[in-house]
């Protein structure tokens, strides 16, 4: 690995400059950095968390705790796209499993998993709070639901 | 029913917007605040209404804000909770998406009552839509003047930034949702201090559920003997219940406190699925005790539903119709549990993957004869030890599932039960 290649661009440095202006010491933002580092890296591998723990005058330690810790962090390359599925009792009671299902035999992925292409990762979530719309999904910002395993098909096509 | 106070004019196109929140008449019980209350008058009107929290404690509001005005330490800090995730719980998400300025307009009621100038939503790490819809509604608010110095050309200054944790359940539970907005993994604080007196960044903190936040502008501006002329004696004013599961139409109904959960069954939601029978409701998310059709009857208020043996929460209630295998439900609560116990004590972090383990067993037909009482005796113990409400109250869905269905754990555990033979396969 060369040693002057940047894994976090500068341009994702800068966001992060902004970012510790409104926090009373740099710690304090870790949640907020992480998911600008995350959105612009794709994920939080040991490399980018090594650079950024130089950022955040942080031990890496520390930061790995907070990923870890966190369900919405990935360490992992994770698809352009992330799928969340409620697996909670009132999504399990209006079949959740049955959307499971559905993006399996869609795209071949199952919880934790990445398609080939990189178009989406699957993962399991507790309850969304849309139980009204249950069984519910996410994919990125938007929420779906009631979601028919028929739907699955052309919902995902539009991503 | 018109819903009366949290949800009025949500069904108003474009009530997101704060000309239109104004013309329904935003702001204008922070207008009456700023101009004919002191500080000292606003909480007592808060206390006179009896108002109390919403996220689940139903801990007395204006005591709160008393608190928090009473300790001598600047600055002080406004916080909604905005972390939505006890499983069931939907209702602040239409706060949120559908209406924030009544949000922004109670804690700048609550800053000017504890003498804060600075306000944090901390919303769950899904709800990004939320938190952008709140973003550009405090945006909004700044550019009116409504946020930021001298409000309404009053000596009174008050900020609010919109923050977002990443993904856990722990977070929805006051001392972890600090942690988390000081960049930490949320685990919870001992208690005490409280964060009335030591919360964010150790300074004196007013954090209410966004739902309680809600109901404030309606006590300013109609008054405390209104609001309390609804509901129960023990709880004033009105509740959004959250109604999912097994129902014909759910939904948030916000309601007066004291409908039983008969009515709010059949009258608001629509009956049971497909008319199917009823089975058991969880009354007050994944960590309230099973009601069973025995109790139809209670009152939806906090001490009712105490008396009857579980517990309100955030009054998010999850209907579970026949045929439903309880060995089923438990597991997929316990599995909730699990996932999301933090780690930082013992008997939670044990007990909830032991709790797996045997239940796991019972299901597959693979445990042992003393597997049920054994999940009894360990709730036992991590309800005594455990050091937050999540642990302490972790296994009591499962007791309750055992205490009402044990036939059913013991038919698994037998391999006697037929639903759940595809699980073998």
């Amino acid at each position: 690995m060369s040693a002057n290649v940047q894994v976090i661009p500068e341009s994702t440095r800068e966001r992060l400059r902004e970012l510790f202006e409104r926090f009373p010491r740099k710690p304090d933002a870790l949640l907020t950095a992480l998911y600008i580092v995350q959105e612009d890296c794709n994920n939080l591998a040991s490399e980018v968390l090594d650079e950024l723990a130089a950022v955040m005058e942080m031990p890496k330690s520390i930061m790995y705790e907070v990923v870890t810790f966190y369900h919405l962090y990935s360490t992992k390359p994770r698809g352009r796209n992330i799928i969340l599925i409620c697996q909670n009792l009132c999504c399990y009671l209006r079949s959740s499993d049955e959307i499971y299902q559905a993006v399996y035999e869609e795209l071949g992925i199952r919880p934790g998993e990445t398609t080939e292409d990189g178009r989406f990762t699957l993962e399991t979530a507790e309850c969304l709070a849309a139980c009204e719309r249950a069984p519910a999904m996410m994919i990125n910002e938007k929420t779906f639901g009631p979601v028919d395993p028929a739907q699955v098909k052309a919902i995902l096509k539009k991503y | 029913m018109a819903a009366p106070i949290i949800y009025r004019d949500i069904e108003t196109p474009n009530i997101r917007s704060l000309a239109v929140y104004r013309e329904k008449g935003g702001y204008k019980a922070l207008e009456k605040a700023l101009n004919d209350m002191s500080p000292a008058a606003v909480v007592e009107e808060v206390k006179k209404a009896k108002l109390v929290g919403r996220g689940g404690a139903g801990f007395p509001t204006g005591l709160k804000w008393e608190l928090v005005s009473k300790d001598p330490a600047t600055p002080r800090y406004i916080i909604a909770n905005a972390e939505e995730g006890e499983p069931g719980t939907f209702k602040d998400r239409p706060i949120l998406e559908q209406i924030p300025h009544r949000l922004i307009e109670g804690m700048a009621i609550a800053a000017y009552a504890v003498g804060a100038e600075e306000g944090v939503i901390v919303c769950r790490g899904e709800f990004m839509e939320p938190a952008r819809i709140l973003r550009e509604a405090v945006a909004e608010a700044e550019e009116a003047g409504l946020l930021g110095e001298r409000i309404m050309g009053k000596d009174f200054t008050f900020r609010v930034w919109v923050y977002r944790t990443a993904g856990a359940y722990i977070c929805g539970e006051e001392t972890s949702l600090l942690e988390a907005l000081e960049g930490k993994p949320g685990m919870p604080r001992i208690r005490p201090p409280f964060p009335v007196n030591s919360g964010l960044w150790s300074k004196p903190t007013a954090l209410n559920n966004v739902e309680t936040f809600s109901n404030v502008p309606n006590i300013i501006l109609e008054g405390a003997d209104s609001y309390s002329s609804l509901g129960t004696e023990k709880n004033a004013g009105t509740k959004g219940y959250c109604i999912a599961g097994h129902v014909n139409k759910p939904g948030v109904y916000e309601l007066p406190f004291g409908i039983t959960l008969r009515d709010l069954i059949d009258n608001h939601a629509g009956g049971i699925l497909d008319g199917r029978q009823l089975k058991c409701v969880f009354p007050g998310g994944a960590s309230s005790s099973c009601l069973t059709p025995d109790n139809l009857d209670v009152v939806l208020d906090f001490p009712s539903v105490a008396a009857a043996g579980s517990m309100l929460g955030s009054a998010a209630l999850m209907v579970v119709a026949e045929p439903t295998c309880m060995v089923e439900v438990s597991l997929r609560l316990a599995r909730f549990f699990r996932h999301e116990s933090c780690g930082k004590c013992i008997p939670c972090r044990e007990g909830t993957c032991q709790t797996v383990r045997l239940l796991d067993g019972i299901q597959r037909g693979t445990g042992r004869k003393g597997d049920i009482d054994e999940i009894l005796d360990l709730a036992s113990v991590v309800r005594q030890s455990a050091f937050c409400g999540l642990g302490q109250a972790c296994i009591n869905p499962v007791v309750s599932c055992i205490k009402h269905f044990r036939q059913e754990f013991e038919e698994h555990l037998e391999g006697r039960a037929a639903c759940c033979r595809k699980e073998e396969g």
